[in-house]
């Protein structure tokens, strides 16, 4: 049985969750009304995975996570509103340490909630059994409060749109290699680690297919921007792809590689309704190999529930790619990594701190 | 599930008393942080709670509610009491579904246009609030309203009949057109605007055309954003069409249009775009009798709360409050069915220019006539009374002012007489102004016809100034023309016109010189919904006045008041003005009493105070015009309903006086 | 496959999904001289027929499908 801690202020959140769960059979179920019955619950029922709401009276959410953390560090999944408002306090979650988000269940009259409440509790349980490494979470934590406090606050810039747009952008140089990035649950704070360690000359565009509900990656993007040295833009429109810059896919729809005109550049695309989740990291890296030839292309598979990836990566590494699979003590779920390494499609298995000094020294920094 | 939602309603109406608690201590304290801390949380948990039970727009509002919220905790907007009272307007509306669920099980059918009218009053709070609410990816919170648009005409349609005529040969005389935008993410979201279209029943004709005004350059195509609009018409009906088109809400316009009619536009008939939503007016007029009763109601309760007031003043101010409350969601209401009622004046006189032409054509004159200020909007009601006394004026400003082009000449003018229409907005009236530059009115000749037709005394004409005795040709049976013309009409003089402007609730006045030109000016009321009243009571009665004919109330000591000939009189700001008893006009005793209360009115420019016995409170009324045996009584504006049931009748001073 | 490039020409062949706009306008980008055969197209989605209709006389032989046909039969004939 998995133990599980329900943390909402809202009574009819707490027994529609409960039934969720207890529906699926597996789960112990446990509800704090506050952040501090939840805090109070971490000794006394030692939970194995957390849900909570950000939103609370006292306490809020944010500082309940952070707060167990240090207390007792469990997996968290936040019970997140699907607004850009939500991404922003969802993200900062994340970066301090929680799991991965759900959305607020909806729809209990119809049959929508069959379909979430399926989402719900798969994300939880694979939660349950995620790593979480204790240092990561205290430098996060560091540096999540010194950003509140102000330290990495936004400097003015133009938008990316205008400086992409103005002039000509900056050809891909001869023989550029473009990394092809997917990822999933745990995700953000491991792109945020990625590509924290790589310099802003780095000379390969990198292009991200990371899960995420389309509210979720512009606000993504911003603040990966804002962390790292690379450009890092959300991809909203036909892009041409430029050497030091990431591109994070739009959120529910699917991020393709294209060559119109020869140039090469990276667009949104209706997402392919036959698979579950977008972006779609098969199909970006389908679309590279199109376009592209397979050994200027590097592919790296990271932290995520199931196995996005892993088939269209292993034809990379198969057509004379290089590919990079997330090692099993990083990951928080080594889902998709794993299912590229079982196929034998990984050329290397890199823990995530790793991974980044392999790209610099591919690209010969 | 029955538990769950039985959890809801005992949940979502706690939260609900929550918010209100908060923004209720926020009214008192404003910048409370921790009441609108508060208050954030209970409409965000609220939200949360309402999209469990999929109420999209009870969800909607509430999530514009907390975005509203969210914007004051960060001071990026004033909290003031506006922002509270929409607020609370909200959470009522959301509390009032709460109900209705409980009852039927379903939101009222009318929630989405409900929830979007609260939506747009909460997002004036915060302009650059903009599309930033749609919440996530909710079913109906992509922010359109499910009002599907219609465009102001189909002209476009036209041409391309034209251009087809061959594939239409067999087709239907009527036909409905439609011109489908879908918006340029549309591919996104699953959709294939083309399929949509082609399983349009009875399709006839499709193209498509680039939504903007070329096609992009292939090398700026953008593969996956939609560029394209797509038009088409259809034998089937427009209602068979619509349904076709229930997945684009909001992006299709679709008419039902004739053929042949449409094949022969007549140029200039070109109306400008506009989009407009087709209301019967009656239900307009409904509307606005629902809102009369509303404003009848809430001046109940006014009465009700000064008399609770005196017992228990606590509770008095309480209810006062709310009654102030309620009065300013009825003014506003009244301001919007206003506006809805409001249409540009130009409409109503869009015949009057050629009117003017055939008028002038027959007398032999030449008018250079202009219309200014036409594009005021107005009420209804205003716009489609006014044109006939206007028409009137204009006429008699060709027949009577206009002089033959040659003696314009000979006086040294322009061989055409230059009338202009001008229409002007001044606070809450309309100023209306027909001025002409022919031969001004002769005072002598009007005082010669008046006397002839016993109007008037000679000697008492004579004493009148040159500007009251032009004034004469208001009164009924006058007409200075020495033959009856054709275009002047028979027997309606320029009384006719002064009665349809006063039923209006407005004033005429005209001013002329001789050998120069005349001015009529009309001032009316912009809104002709309500009224406001005095009420007053005398012998015994309550009347109402209106108050646009008090200048002013003073309250003196009798003894003030001293018999002057044959009646009495007092001095009010330095000048003698007549005293003259309400009840007595109307029939009954003389006013008594130590205090005298008096009513000061103007009346043909003379000031004249009216003693009543009692002053009451001011309300806002709509007046029925007098019929049946009310009617018959002089003096009698009409009447209306009160709070209390009672009919209160509307004395009109002007006449009263007359 | 629903958009073929050989000798020449560029085929539309049956049911186009939106994903083929993408293949189509790479090759209307890269063979700037191939012409537009869409006489097998039995379903177009919008995003590949609006591609179609902004290089309209490039089409050599216009849908089966009448009423498809009518969507680019005028612009070819106003060239």
């Amino acid at each position: 049985m998995i133990k599980l801690l329900l943390v909402d202020d809202s009574p009819l959140m707490r027994r529609l969750l409960a039934e969720i769960f207890a529906q699926a059979g597996d789960f112990e179920v446990e509800v704090a009304r506050s952040a501090e019955e939840a805090l109070a619950a971490l000794e006394t029922f030692r939970p194995n995975v957390i849900t909570l709401d950000i939103h609370m009276p006292g306490m809020d959410g944010l500082a309940c996570l952070d707060r167990i953390m240090v207390l007792r560090p469990t997996p968290v999944v936040m019970v997140s509103a699907l607004t850009a408002d939500g991404a922003d306090e969802t993200l900062e979650a994340l970066a301090l340490g929680a799991v991965d988000f759900i959305p607020k269940p909806r729809g209990a009259l119809s049959l929508e909630i069959e379909h979430l409440a399926g989402l719900l509790v798969d994300k939880v349980r694979q939660a349950a059994s995620a790593r979480l490494s204790r240092t990561a979470r205290l430098r996060e934590r560091v540096r999540a409060r010194a950003e509140a406090a102000g330290a990495f606050a936004p400097a003015a810039q133009p938008s990316r749109r205008a400086r992409s747009r103005a002039g000509d952008p900056a050809p891909l140089p001869e023989g550029a290699h473009v990394v092809l990035v997917g990822c999933s649950t745990g995700g953000p704070p491991a792109l945020d680690e990625l590509l924290g360690s790589l310099p802003s000359g780095f000379p390969w565009p990198i292009v991200i297919a990371q899960h995420m509900p389309a509210s979720f990656t512009g606000p993504l993007a911003r603040r990966l921007d804002r962390l790292c040295a690379l450009d890092v833009v959300e991809v909203d429109q036909i892009l041409p792809l430029e050497a030091g810059r990431a591109y994070i896919g739009r959120g529910d729809a699917d991020l393709i590689v294209s060559r119109p005109g020869g140039a090469s550049s990276v667009m949104p695309a209706p997402s392919d309704p036959a698979v579950f989740w977008h972006p779609s990291v098969d199909r970006l890296v389908t679309s590279a190999l199109k376009h592209l030839p397979a050994d200027r292309l590097v592919g790296v598979l990271m932290t995520g529930m199931g196995a996005d990836g892993a088939s269209a990566m292993g034809e990379l590494r198969a057509r004379g790619g290089h590919t990079i699979a997330e090692d099993e003590t990083t990951a928080v779920v080594w889902g998709m990594p794993g299912a590229l390494v079982a196929a034998g499609g990984a050329s290397s298995v890199r823990p995530l701190g790793e991974i980044g000094g392999e790209l610099v020294a591919l690209a010969g920094l | 599930m029955d538990e769950l939602l039985a959890q809801f309603f005992v949940e979502g109406r706690d939260l609900v008393q929550r918010a209100t608690a908060d923004l209720g201590l926020l009214a008192q304290t404003p910048g409370d942080g921790s009441a609108l801390d508060s208050a954030f949380r209970a409409v965000h948990t609220l939200k949360g709670s309402v999209a469990v039970f999929g109420l999209v727009p009870a969800e909607d509002l509430l999530h514009t509610a907390e975005d509203i919220l969210d914007r004051a905790r960060s001071g990026q907007i004033p909290f003031d009491g506006r922002a509270i009272h929409r607020l609370q307007r909200a959470i009522d509306r959301v509390d009032a579904w709460i109900d209705n669920l409980e009852a039927t099980t379903a939101l009222p059918r009318d929630a989405g246009s409900v929830a979007a009218a609260h939506i747009g009053e909460l997002r004036e709070l915060a302009p650059q609030l903009g599309d930033a609410t749609a919440a996530g990816e909710g079913a109906g919170s992509d922010g359109r309203s499910a009002t599907e648009r219609e465009a102001g005409d189909a002209t476009w349609a036209a041409e391309w009949f034209a251009a087809e005529s061959a594939r239409l040969l067999e087709a239907p005389k009527t036909l409905t057109v439609f011109r489908y935008r879908p918006d340029r993410d549309c591919f996104f979201r699953g959709e294939d605007p083309l399929a949509l279209a082609l399983a349009v029943p009875e399709l006839i004709l499709l193209r498509a055309l680039p939504s903007e005004s070329a096609w992009p350059e292939l090398g700026d195509f953008e593969p996956f954003q939609c560029v394209t609009r797509l038009e088409g018409a259809s034998g089937a009906s427009a209602d068979a069409v619509r349904a076709a088109f229930r997945l684009a809400p909001g992006q299709v316009e679709i008419h039902r249009i004739d053929r042949d009619e449409a094949q022969a536009p007549a140029p200039g008939a070109r109306r400008a775009r506009e989009t407009i939503l087709r209301v019967e007016a009656s239900r307009v007029d409904r509307l606005a009798d629902g809102l009369g009763e509303l404003i009848v109601a809430v001046n109940g309760l006014a009465r009700l709360s000064g008399e609770l007031a005196k017992s228990d003043p606590a509770r008095g101010a309480e209810l006062r409050a709310i009654h102030g409350q309620l009065e300013q969601v009825s003014n506003r209401l009244q301001r919007d069915i206003g506006a809805v009622r409001s249409v540009p004046l130009a409409h109503a006189l869009r015949r009057l220019p050629r009117l003017v032409r055939e008028i002038a054509e027959t007398l032999g004159k030449t008018v250079d006539f202009r219309l200014r200020g036409e594009s005021l909007e107005v009420d209804k009601r205003i716009a489609d009374v006014l044109f006939e006394p206007l028409l009137h004026l204009v006429r008699n400003a060709i027949d009577h002012g206009a002089e033959q082009p040659e003696d314009r000449v000979a006086a040294g003018k322009e061989p055409a007489c230059r009338i202009t229409l001008q229409f002007e907005r001044a606070g809450d009236r309309i100023l209306v102004r027909l001025s002409d530059d022919g031969r001004g009115i002769d005072a002598a000749a009007v005082r010669d016809t008046a006397v002839k037709r016993g109007l008037i005394g000679r000697e008492a004409a004579e004493a009148l100034s040159e500007a009251e005795a032009v004034r004469m040709i208001f009164l009924p049976g006058f007409s200075t023309a020495g033959a009856v013309t054709s275009t002047s009409g028979r027997g309606v003089g320029m009384d006719a016109v002064q009665a349809a402007v006063e039923e209006l609730r407005g004033t005429v006045d005209i001013a002329s010189a001789l050998g120069t030109g005349t001015t009529v000016e009309l001032g009316l009321p912009v809104n002709a919904l309500t009224t406001r009243l005095l009420v007053v009571e005398a012998g015994g009665h309550r009347y109402g006045i209106a108050l646009d004919q008090i200048a002013e109330t003073v309250r003196i000591d009798a003894s003030e008041i001293a018999l002057a000939g044959s009646g009495e009189a007092c001095v009010l700001r330095d000048r003698t003005v007549p005293v003259v008893s309400l009840s007595a006009l109307l029939g009954g005793d003389r006013a008594q009493g130590g205090v005298a209360r008096l009513i000061v009115t103007e009346a043909s420019g003379e000031r004249v105070a009216i003693r009543v016995d009692a002053l009451g409170e001011r309300i806002d009324a709509v007046v029925r015009p007098a019929t049946g045996l009310l009617g018959s009584l002089t003096a009698v504006a009409g009447s209306t309903l009160l709070g209390d049931g009672k009919i209160l009748l509307i004395v009109d001073l002007a006449e009263l006086l007359a | 496959m629903s958009v073929v490039h050989e000798n020449g020409v560029i085929r539309l062949v049956g049911r186009c999904a939106a994903d083929d706009a993408e293949t189509l306008l790479n090759l209307l980008v890269d063979e700037t001289d191939a012409t537009i055969d869409a006489s097998d197209v039995s379903k177009l989605h919008l995003a590949v027929a609006q591609l179609l209709l902004a290089c309209a006389p490039r089409i050599r032989n216009l849908p089966a499908d009448p009423m498809l046909a009518q969507l680019f039969g005028r612009r070819s004939a106003e060239r």
